[in-house]
């Protein structure tokens, strides 16, 4: 005691260490108050970069420690409410937005975020022509909202717009990921394979670790007889992510298609132990033992394909080949009537596809591209189309019939429960 | 030693001064930071303001974008924001913006008047709107110029030429120099047969054009009040005064294909046959489906009596315009000359169909002027003009009707029949929906939603 009190003496009469003592008492004091508005405030800029990364969650978690500090902080809501639209939890994003309060500074970020998610909540008709006047007229959100518009297009097969859509976005972020490989996936589905394929390596080349984009690259490489890079492709897939059935089917056409028949007999042996349930596989198998002459195991490959993918025009085509080199001209009948069908329909989807390009908002156009899709085994696709006509047209009754009549099947559900 | 205590003692009283003086550029800054964010705020939007009446809406949109980043909560902004979007077509947002500003506490009167101004450009007239802003005409309103650039803009959009006449009169007795209101005027004439005033609103607005600087409307519009002017007197067979008009502008605009034909007929009118013919040939190789190109083609060779070229250009234009009265007309001369009796007769009895179409589109825009709100009257004028080739023009008119008469049976079947005949069932619908249960429903705002409708 005395010694502390001899200490305080001595303190207080040295007037310069007391100074210095009150000015980190004060430092202190200041550091406590404001810290956590500090950290707040770096947790608002980290998750501000995140949601331009495209890392939702990340940016979810940075908006949830800005909102213990700010739980009613307006710009806290908004980020949190965005990282979570982004995200796809919707109801989440709908809480943040009503909890936001009405400040005026937000008040037009918020009522723009609002419209986005009304648009990723299928309302697109009514903010659509807003939308669009924000892009062209620069809006600073302009990449958000082409994020979401594009996305919406995509979903109900409106390839124009989205394709507007996208190439307005990468005119604003030429760099941008996602623009590229959604350009890519519309210019595939509008035939413009070389387009797709130019967009895709773009996108590899700002970010090699998208295997999705990879896997259709690789696709679209082999649709175009590149087999040799398409082999690259999927070999790189494959050592990255050796469970990754697709990746090896892709690799076994390519050999095939680069006639290394051993390796892809090796390479099928490994597919069909390890991945049962890869049913393009059966057909693969046959296609290998039709080009070694070996008709009989063909056969009874590709009847077992056949039964598991009744609508795969490559292996009916394969079955007839096989039947008619043994001479079964009979029983290669009935797969050509059934080749034709599909042929049929292929041509039949791709002038509906055509016509729904010029008028996407036509309900009965949309009705019988779903019912192709569905006689042909793409159900989930075909419901697609089919709820696409009846957001087109509520009233349209064959669409609303033919959605009652064609619930998933088991095996359907299954698939996607796998996916 | 005792300089160094010296010079010790120096440096604290410097670091002293100078902490002083931190602290205090520190207090000032933090009240001066707001000035500077006023001062920086008010320029931009008085930048903004200007850009507005110059129309020059790109760059009035910048300043308003500065002042939104400096005032997220601006309400005026909005306000400003929502007229350059107006102004632009860009009617959503505006409406957006409107309601934004609204929200913002901006002024009800102000945004009341946008609103308003926002749905005559749009074409949602009605007598009520029109009274209102006759009010504000009255009461000599500060945005009264705005007001009557809009409204005469409307007028002339629905082809109301007494009104939009109206407007610009008063307009120009407040801004005499105004370009555009003097380019329109003139337009206005030019359809009321008043060629010579039409030239003297031209000229003066070539005369306005030269003299602000900036040039007003960024120099476009000096350029198309000199376009202008150079047709009128092509068509007042001045064709001297012209060529030199078209002459000047050819140097601005060498590519510009109206200001070559234009160019071509003053030479076509003054005799100089081979100055044309060259200009011509030139036209053609660059534009060889221009029907205007073509039938000036054809007037020269009818000129120079080469009557096998003349049909020859002639029967191209006319199957590239088939609702072109000059166009055809000119071919029936052609066919007359070259004594082709059964073609001419032919021809005869086409330009007399396009000269009673036009007659009753005269007769039914004189109508127009004394009953803007007659849907029988607009649902002839779209049907007409759907019948003339101008499917655009007709749809536009129909819909104007459906906005006087929302359960107008002949709009309705107009507009059924010709989607149906184009192959979009899907807009024809709403229309055959309409006509099977005319009271069941009211199609109204889901008819005008439509992409197409609008203008």
């Amino acid at each position: 005691m005395i010694v502390f009190c001899r200490n305080l003496i001595y303190v207080l009469k040295h007037r310069r260490l007391m100074g210095v003592l009150f000015g980190l008492l004060l430092s202190a004091t200041a550091v406590y108050v404001s810290g956590p508005y500090l950290r707040a405030g770096y947790h608002y800029q980290a998750g501000q970069k995140a949601l331009e990364r495209r890392a939702f969650i990340e940016a979810q978690k940075h908006a949830a420690v800005c909102l213990e500090v700010w739980p009613r902080g307006a710009r806290s809501h908004l980020l949190a409410a965005r990282a979570a639209r982004r995200a796809g939890l919707l109801d989440e994003a709908q809480q943040h937005l009503d909890a936001c309060p009405p400040s005026p500074d937000i008040l037009e970020e918020r009522q723009l975020e609002r419209m986005l998610l009304q648009v990723q909540r299928g309302g697109l008709a009514e903010v659509d022509r807003l939308l669009r006047q924000q892009v062209e007229l620069d809006h600073p959100q302009s990449p958000a909202i082409l994020e979401v518009l594009s996305w919406e297009w995509m979903r109900t097969f409106q390839l124009g717009e989205a394709l507007w859509a996208t190439e307005v976005w990468l005119q604003r972020q030429p760099r941008e990921i996602e623009a590229l490989v959604r350009h890519g996936w519309i210019c595939e589905h509008l035939s413009h394979k070389i387009d797709a394929l130019e967009d895709y390596r773009q996108a590899l080349a700002l970010d090699p670790h998208r295997d999705p984009v990879r896997q259709r690259l690789a696709e679209i490489l082999l649709s175009l007889h590149q087999d040799g890079e398409a082999a690259e492709q999927f070999e790189y897939l494959r050592r990255k992510r050796p469970e990754d059935s697709a990746a090896l089917l892709g690799l076994v056409r390519c050999r095939i298609q680069q006639s290394r028949l051993d390796e892809a007999e090796e390479l099928l042996d490994d597919l069909l132990a390890h991945h049962k349930e890869v049913r393009a596989a059966l057909g693969e198998r046959g296609r290998l033992a039709l080009a070694r002459g070996q008709l009989e195991q063909a056969e009874a490959w590709l009847r077992r394909a056949v039964a598991a993918l009744p609508h795969d025009k490559d292996i009916v085509y394969n079955l007839i080949c096989c039947l008619q080199r043994q001479g079964k001209d009979g029983e290669a009948e009935a797969y050509v009537a059934r080749l034709r069908q599909i042929e049929e329909d292929a041509r039949r989807m791709e002038k509906l596809v055509q016509q729904v390009l010029q008028t996407p908002k036509s309900a009965p156009l949309r009705y019988e591209i779903g019912i192709l899709f569905l006689r042909n085994g793409f159900e989930e696709d075909g419901r697609n189309w089919l709820r696409t006509a009846l957001e087109q047209d509520p009233t349209y009754q064959p669409a609303r019939q033919a959605l009652a009549q064609y619930q998933p099947t088991a095996s359907t559900r299954e698939h996607l429960g796998e996916r | 030693m005792m300089g160094f205590v010296c010079k010790l003692a120096s440096w604290r009283r410097g670091v002293g001064k100078a902490s002083v003086v931190c602290i205090l550029l520190a207090v000032v800054g933090v009240g001066v930071l707001p000035l500077c964010v006023s001062l920086r705020f008010a320029s931009h939007l008085r930048a903004a303001r200007q850009a507005l009446e110059g129309h020059d809406l790109v760059a009035a949109r910048t300043h308003l974008w500065l002042c939104r980043d400096l005032r997220p909560g601006a309400a005026e902004v909005q306000l400003l924001l929502a007229r350059a979007s107006r102004l632009g077509g860009f009617w959503a947002d505006a409406e957006f913006r409107l309601n934004l500003c609204q929200q913002l506490g901006g002024a009800s009167e102000a945004v009341a008047l946008e609103r308003t101004l926002l749905r005559v450009q749009q074409g949602r007239w009605s007598l009520a709107l029109e009274e209102q802003l006759q009010s504000y005409i009255d009461q000599n309103h500060p945005e009264l110029s705005a007001i009557l650039d809009t409204l005469s803009e409307a007028y002339v959009k629905i082809y109301r030429l007494d009104s939009a006449r109206y407007c610009l009169d008063l307009w120009l007795e407040r801004q005499p120099n105004n370009l555009r209101a003097l380019l329109r005027r003139g337009w206005v004439r030019e359809r009321q047969h008043q060629f010579e005033e039409a030239a003297a609103d031209y000229r003066q607005a070539v005369a306005a054009a030269s003299s602000s600087s900036p040039p007003q409307g960024g120099g476009e519009e000096g350029d198309t009040a000199r376009l202008r002017l150079a047709e009128v007197l092509l068509f007042l067979d001045r064709a001297e005064e012209a060529r030199s008009l078209f002459e000047s502008l050819r140097q601005q605009r060498p590519e510009d294909i109206e200001v070559l034909l234009g160019l071509a007929r003053c030479f076509r009118k003054l005799g100089e046959s081979q100055a044309a013919e060259r200009l011509l040939a030139e036209l053609v190789r660059r534009a060889p489906r221009d029907s205007a190109v073509l039938l000036e083609c054809g007037r020269l060779a009818l000129q120079q009596n080469q009557l096998e070229q003349a049909e020859n250009w002639l029967r191209q234009a006319a199957e590239l315009a088939p609702y072109d009265y000059h166009t055809h007309y000119t071919l029936l001369l052609c066919l007359n000359q070259c004594g082709k009796r059964d073609e001419a007769e032919e021809q005869h009895q086409r330009v007399r169909r396009l000269e009673a179409a036009m007659i009753r589109m005269n007769e039914l825009t004189d109508l127009l002027q004394t009953r803007p709100y007659d849907a029988d009257l607009r649902c002839e004028i779209g049907r007409l003009f759907l019948a003339n080739g101008e499917p655009r023009e007709g749809v536009l008119w129909l819909k104007s009707a459906l906005q006087v008469a929302p359960a107008h049976q002949a709009t309705h079947q107009a507009l059924a029949v010709y989607y149906e005949q184009n192959g979009r069932t899907d807009l024809a619908a709403p229309h055959r929906r309409f006509l099977q249960a005319p009271s069941a429903e009211n199609y109204h705002d889901r008819l005008l939603s439509q992409p197409d409708l609008r203008p």
